[in-house]
């Protein structure tokens, strides 16, 4: 008897999105699909979920979680991404100056300096209830601060993804 | 578990291949004290891309350095540049190598000074 195949979520979904439309809706298997399980090989790099949240954020210099101690990082251990994207949502209409910042580590996990190196400042502009977006590409820091500022409080909702590159052994 | 599959067949891009602190004065030293010219301060180098120097120095005169990629048979070519930040601030040197070596060797000079940094290559 032949053995079932598993399928994970993840697996079903590429099937699905790598189906013609047409035939997807009428719900016929095509040797396409099996052709898709078949040749199913790890990826070269894949997002994985940071940190997903909100803070309210005022004029204090807090970071997308809402901590406003400077020295305190919003993400460690991030020396394997090679991207790092935000997507925010600001509830508010004040416009959102933000400066993102970065520091390397010792092999004790101690900063092996004072301060941090600014990557990017810029300001969020977009109007009240809208998304934005934001892409790293200085990366392969081991940690990152994403601070923020806006002149009255506001909540800001934050999603930070991070590209994790793979290479065959 | 696709996570577990790709950790079990796969392999990082990065890796620590330094740590640590160097006082630098206007004698050119290589980054582990060495003074032998033609020692490499990192061997096996052949896969790695990019090496990203990140670090803070004390002082606030620039500092030069040289990094040479080559092998046994001697040094095959040669990168400078000078970290120009201040005092206490953090620098950041990416050094795209120009051809695929086994050693690599790092040396730095300038105005006497103290300098914390970390090395990592990026494979691919």
């Amino acid at each position: 008897m032949q053995e079932p195949i598993r399928l994970t979520r993840r697996e079903m979904l590429k099937c699905i999105l790598a189906t013609p439309l047409s035939v997807a809706l009428a719900g016929l298997p095509t040797s396409r699909v099996h052709a898709q399980i078949s040749e199913f090989s790890p990826p070269e790099w894949e997002w994985l979920l940071l940190w997903e949240g909100r803070a309210l954020i005022d004029n204090t210099g807090r970071d997308i979680r809402g901590n406003n101690a400077n020295a305190f990082a919003t993400v460690s251990h991030t020396v394997n991404y090679s991207q790092l994207i935000w997507t925010g949502y600001k509830m508010g209409n004040a416009n959102l100056e933000y400066q993102v910042l970065a520091r390397s580590v010792d092999f004790t996990g101690t900063p092996i300096g004072n301060g941090w190196f600014p990557i990017a400042r810029g300001t969020v502009t977009t109007p009240a209830q809208r998304w934005f977006r934001l892409l790293i590409n200085e990366a392969h820091w081991d940690e990152y601060r994403i601070e923020l500022r806006s002149p009255s409080p506001q909540i800001v909702h934050s999603r930070l993804l991070a590209r994790w590159d793979y290479l065959p052994k | 578990m696709l996570s577990l599959c790709y950790n079990m067949c796969m392999k990082n891009t990065v890796r620590l291949l330094y740590t640590g602190e160097l006082r630098v004065n206007e004698v050119s030293a290589e980054l582990l004290g060495q003074t032998n010219s033609a020692q490499p301060t990192f061997v096996n180098c052949r896969a790695y891309r990019v090496l990203l120097w990140t670090g803070v120095k004390t002082g606030s005169a620039p500092l030069q350095y040289t990094v040479r990629g080559g092998d046994q048979h001697g040094w095959q070519w040669t990168h400078t540049g000078a970290i120009t930040t201040g005092a206490n601030q953090w620098f950041r040197v990416a050094v795209k190598m120009p051809r695929r070596t086994e050693w690599l060797r790092i040396e730095i000079s300038g105005a006497a000074q103290t300098v914390r940094s970390k090395i990592v290559g990026v494979r691919g």
